[in-house]
């Protein structure tokens, strides 16, 4: 139940980043599955689809600095596709996620990368994530499809399954060493924020 | 005899400066995919006889939409056939509104670009339901995108797709209307609290949204149990209480209530508004601690997420301090034993009273009491709550009806109607009509004298 991992003490020795990280991904790929097992550690069978989008915090380790996510849940539902650059606007992180039993969402997460591209900030960090991974003998979208369509356009790549937690951690924490830790705030274009809410915040979680 | 309506007397519907403008969202072009499994059953069709009750929603060219507790691929001609029925009788140039058999009423809502209908064996309002669930799908995409949506796609355009995710929403908006009574939807019930935390709690609320300045936030509602503990908004902005329900209907989906998450929604408030969204910020910021408490803030501008979390932020840590700490264990006793209005609190014969539904019609606010003997068991609230649908429904039907007062083998009834208010009893089976009218006497000063509990009789602004 209780969330893992919930960060450093503020003023400890370790620099504290946040970023902001947005999920994109046709409705039922798993979504909110990848995000309740990131940040709570649980995972419910009949996940409820999303209403909107959800905004949730977690917070990890690394080496020599704390990075903390604020993540963007989005709904995956058609009518909601219009407002997806409200969350992906200035977000420094995206994970496309896609269902390896389904090749229409694979073809949708494939359209959501060249939106990306596009639209969102050309130093954005990009993961592809093939949800699902415990389904294999459902599978129809290959590893190896995945991976080349991933190389080709220079994204992080990792099948994952919320139910069995199998690579949930890791593609965050790969997203998080490729995030520009390191300069000292205020150096950079607002994109590093080391500011006074986010304490605030903690004591009324913490408590 | 002059009577003072408890439940405060400012009016919940003042509409004189709603013009503002809402934005659009844009729908995409491109259509995403369907894969429905066909399985057409006979017997489907008998398990819905046994049903109480069964609503339907289809587009005007008979495509099925929605239908309560079942699967509408199965019930594909029965669709049509309520479909063809309706534009039958709109061809003769008139509309169809219903259809009584022997223990079974059927109503219908045409409502351009949608046809909705519901079967039922309880007869009471159901065109008030129609027009809820009608607004409940507004809610989601709003009536300008309803419409224009079939004039882009053509009439034979599946709209369960752009619906898909809210048939739970729109479940237990159908459901929690046969759960309550029918009065409520147009109403909105109070959570109970000490009027001094209350106030405590709306001053807090309209403070902070007020030092925000945040132009387009119009609304802070703090929701438990479906009740409205308070509820403030800027200037003379009204939200309508079957807007209220809208949002509660909204905030109470289960899927929300994760600790420390918070939610960001478009949503359409048909009587405000129903060409453009409103967004919700929704949070339950102590969920972790086990109170259902929901705070829920209202924006037109879309980029106003991060401004509404710091406000939430200002909310919750205003005041930390002996006052706060006093307001948040009398507040969470409220919110995780709700202390409803209690008949026994009026004193002497009130044994007789067994339960009442008191509206404000000003307010537009209702206060329902606590359940106590003889009518604790589900099936037992449910009997006398379907005694005071029928009676509520003569007095809707009767518009000259003040006060009826009915004996039956079961229990008594007792119906008081004036321009301020309506009420609603049920007495025992042995009470006089006397005796009754003593008890209604008391109730009504014991409900003025504790208004500011069981009502909101200010709602402050900001």
């Amino acid at each position: 139940m209780a969330a893992r991992n919930t960060g450093a003490r503020p003023g400890g020795p370790n620099k504290t980043c946040q970023f902001k990280l947005v999920l994109l991904g046709e409705s039922a790929v798993g979504k909110s599955s990848l995000v309740l097992r990131f940040v709570k550690g649980q995972f419910h069978e009949y996940q409820e689809s999303t209403i909107g989008a959800a905004f949730l915090t977690q917070t990890v380790c690394l080496d020599d600095a704390t990075v903390k996510f604020e993540i963007w849940d989005t709904a995956g539902q058609e009518r909601y596709h219009s407002l997806a650059p409200m969350y992906y606007r200035g977000a420094q992180a995206a994970i496309v996620v896609y269902d390896i039993t389904n090749q229409e969402s694979f073809q949708k997460a494939k359209n959501w990368v060249k939106e990306l591209q596009r639209q969102a900030s050309p130093n954005i960090v990009m993961a592809l994530a093939g949800n699902k991974a415990d389904m294999a003998n459902k599978r129809v979208v290959e590893y190896e499809e995945a991976q080349a369509y991933a190389e080709e356009n220079a994204l992080l790549f990792m099948e994952t399954s919320a139910k069995t937690s199998m690579n949930v951690n890791d593609i965050f924490m790969a997203i998080a060493k490729k995030l520009p830790i390191g300069p000292p705030q205020g150096e950079t274009t607002g994109t590093v924020d080391m500011n006074q809410p986010q304490q605030q915040q903690k004591g009324s979680c913490c408590k | 005899m002059e009577i003072e309506a408890p439940g405060g007397s400012e009016s919940f519907t003042e509409d004189d400066i709603q013009n503002l403008s809402l934005q659009q969202i844009d729908l995409p072009e491109q259509d995403a995919e369907t894969a429905s499994i066909m399985e057409s059953d006979e017997t489907v069709l008998d398990r819905l006889a046994c049903l109480p009750y069964q609503a339907f929603v289809l587009s005007e060219y008979g495509r099925p939409i929605f239908v309560n507790s079942g699967n509408e691929e199965q019930l594909c001609s029965l669709f049509a056939v309520i479909g063809i029925f309706v534009s039958r009788v709109k061809l003769w140039g008139d509309e169809l509104m219903t259809i009584t058999s022997k223990d079974r009423q059927i109503q219908f809502l045409h409502r351009t670009p949608l046809i909705l209908c519901i079967v039922s064996k309880y007869g009471e309002k159901l065109d008030e339901q129609l027009e809820v669930l009608f607004e409940q799908i507004v809610s989601t995409l709003s009536r300008a995108q309803l419409e224009s949506v079939y004039r882009k796609k053509g009439d034979n355009y599946d709209l369960r797709r752009l619906l898909r995710g809210t048939d739970r929403l729109i479940e237990s908006s159908v459901s929690s209307w046969r759960g309550t009574l029918s009065s409520i939807h147009s109403a909105i019930s109070v959570l109970p609290m000490n009027p001094g935390d209350r106030e405590f709690l709306s001053a807090t609320m309209s403070g902070c949204l007020g030092a925000a300045k945040l132009d387009g936030a119009l609304f802070g509602v703090m929701v438990a149990h479906r009740q409205i503990a308070s509820y403030v908004r800027f200037k003379n902005y009204v939200m309508h209480p079957r807007d209220m329900n809208i949002v509660i209907n909204l905030v109470s989906d289960k899927s929300l209530q994760v600790a420390e998450a918070q939610t960001w929604t478009p949503i359409c408030l048909p009587h405000f508004n129903d060409t453009g969204f409103f967004y919700a910020y929704i949070a339950y910021p102590w969920e972790a601690k086990g109170i259902p408490a929901c705070l829920v803030l209202l924006s037109v501008k879309r980029d106003h997420f991060d401004g509404l979390n710091e406000v939430k932020k200002r909310i919750l840590f205003k005041k930390i301090g002996s006052e706060r700490e006093i307001f948040f264990g009398n507040f969470s006793t409220a919110v995780v034993k709700p202390n409803l209005f209690a008949i026994s609190q009026i004193g002497s014969n009130s044994e007789s009273l067994w339960s009442f539904v008191y509206r404000n019609h000003l307010s537009k606010q209702v206060c329902i009491s606590a359940s106590k003997i003889p009518l604790i068991s589900r099936e037992e609230r449910w009997d006398s709550r379907s005694d005071l649908r029928k009676a509520d429904a003569l007095v809707s039907k009767e518009g000259h009806l003040r006060t009826l007062f009915v004996r039956n083998t079961k229990n008594s009834l007792l119906i008081w109607v004036t321009d301020k208010f309506s009420l609603q009893c049920v007495f025992g089976p042995f009470v006089s009509a006397i005796v009754a009218f003593t008890v209604v006497d008391k109730l009504l000063k014991s409900l003025k004298s504790h208004e500011q509990r069981y009502f909101i009789i200010h709602t402050p602004s900001f």
